[in-house]
């Protein structure tokens, strides 16, 4: 199952962006990432994608958020 | 028993808040938002729901702007001198806790604030407008005394602020739990409460509203979980605010005493203390031998003759009667009733107290003056 991840920053953001995604019909895992440029951070697993309903739930709730990497398992 | 010190903290807690410090310690015995692993996530679930309770209770639809803190007088301190950050006036009443008074006293010492002090027993409005200067920068204020249970109205203070275009900061600590609140369309830049009191949470937490828009400066800086190269701290609410771990079982609790709050009905425990500080009033008042200052918002102080206010709480607590005597922590209040030598005793109820325990109150004080006149 394909899956895209999403980082949002801190554990409250990545709280608030499930609740919103979950609300929009979205199946998320929350997890917690590591990027070299910012260090720590969390975001959500999301199965079954779409950019553009991400970006426009996400952006209702004030969510910066970049595409982290797309999970092939 | 009676318990009359629900001021200072409420006691007894409900039953689902003790059920809930119970299950938190296992559940959410994970460090939320540090980790990835499943306790973790799932005690950084329950956090974000304590926000969105509180939230909710108050009628903000930013749970993110919930800054949690270990109690109300931390939280004053991230608000006060998060907020204020270079030399201005402020404006704070004559009934604040030395929680409000000590920060800017700490203020004005390090960074030239000035401050004046209003009456809040005078018409609010025009009491507080007499005071704004060119260089007023906030209106630090409680909504309820804490040692007489005076109102000071909250919607007026936001309204002056809001003609004025200068920043409120709130000390709810007597008022939620107790009152209704709902800031929806309230100018306001901090709301600052305990979890402990009116909300029946545990001792341990606490909590600080930033108004949207208001972004303070991190008093404590340390861990937030993320943002970790950053060598400040994050820009974004709650993390920027909450350095370090956060106390967990405390937030728990607080969610449950305001959801127990909310199905009891906010109104119905207004009502109830409404009811009790009437009675206490008026049986304080019959007894011939006492000053009552005020019973309102759940609290009644009084004195009896000229006797030392904390003379008549050990007095009572040997009956096993539980008031508080002294000064409360308000020197300002204080010397407004000019009280300052003998202090006040404060009886303070919760909703569940009953008559019956302002009655042995009565019956106590009565038997001791008796006693003492022999």
């Amino acid at each position: 199952m394909k899956a895209t991840i999403i980082s949002v920053g801190s554990i409250t953001t990545a709280q608030k962006a499930k609740r919103l995604l979950t609300n929009g019909g979205f199946h998320t895992k929350l997890v917690k990432l590591n990027s070299t440029k910012n260090g720590c951070s969390y975001g959500l697993s999301i199965k079954d994608y779409s950019t553009l309903e991400v970006a426009k739930i996400l952006r209702g709730g004030n969510i910066l958020y970049s595409v982290h990497s797309i999970d092939e398992k | 028993m009676i318990y009359l010190d629900n001021s200072a903290t409420s006691y007894p807690k409900p039953l689902c808040v003790k059920r809930a410090v119970r299950k938190s310690i296992g559940e959410c015995g994970g460090n939320a938002g540090r980790s990835g692993h499943f306790l973790s996530l799932k005690t950084a679930e329950n956090i974000y729901n304590a926000r969105e309770t509180v939230a909710n209770h108050i009628g903000f639809n930013c749970p993110e702007r919930i800054v949690f803190t270990v109690n109300a007088t931390h939280a004053l301190n991230l608000a006060i001198k998060g907020l204020i950050t270079e030399p201005c006036h402020v404006i704070i009443s004559n009934l604040e806790h030395n929680s409000v008074l000590r920060p800017i006293i700490s203020l004005q010492d390090k960074i030239g604030v000035k401050y004046s002090v209003f009456d809040a027993r005078k018409p609010l409005y025009e009491e507080i407008a007499s005071h704004v200067r060119p260089d007023t920068k906030y209106i630090i204020c409680t909504a309820v005394s804490n040692v007489t249970g005076a109102d000071v109205d909250i919607r007026i203070l936001s309204e002056v602020a809001k003609e004025y275009g200068i920043g409120l900061i709130l000390d709810l600590s007597q008022y939620l739990g107790h009152r209704r609140l709902d800031v929806s369309g309230m100018h306001f830049s901090a709301l600052c409460a305990p979890g402990h009191k009116g909300l029946l949470g545990v001792m341990g937490c606490g909590f600080a509203v930033f108004g949207k828009d208001i972004n303070p400066t991190p008093i404590f800086e340390g861990g937030s979980g993320y943002d970790t190269l950053n060598r400040r701290m994050p820009d974004h609410l709650p993390e920027r605010m909450e350095a370090g771990t956060l106390p967990t079982t405390a937030i728990v609790s607080l969610m449950h005493g305001i959801r127990y709050i909310e199905n009891h009905g906010v109104i119905c425990i207004e009502k109830k203390l409404s009811s009790l500080c009437s009675y206490a009033h008026d049986n304080l008042a019959e007894l011939g031998f006492t000053t009552v200052y005020g019973a309102e918002n759940g609290i009644v102080a009084f004195n009896v003759n000229d006797i030392s206010s904390i003379e008549v709480a050990s007095f009572l607590d040997k009956n096993g009667i539980y008031v508080r005597g002294g000064l409360q922590c308000a020197p300002l209040a204080h010397a407004a009733y000019n009280t300052l030598n003998q202090g006040m005793v404060r009886a303070s109820f919760s909703l569940y107290n009953s008559r019956g325990d302002v009655d042995k109150l009565i019956r106590a004080l009565y038997r001791e003056y008796k006693n003492s006149r022999r």
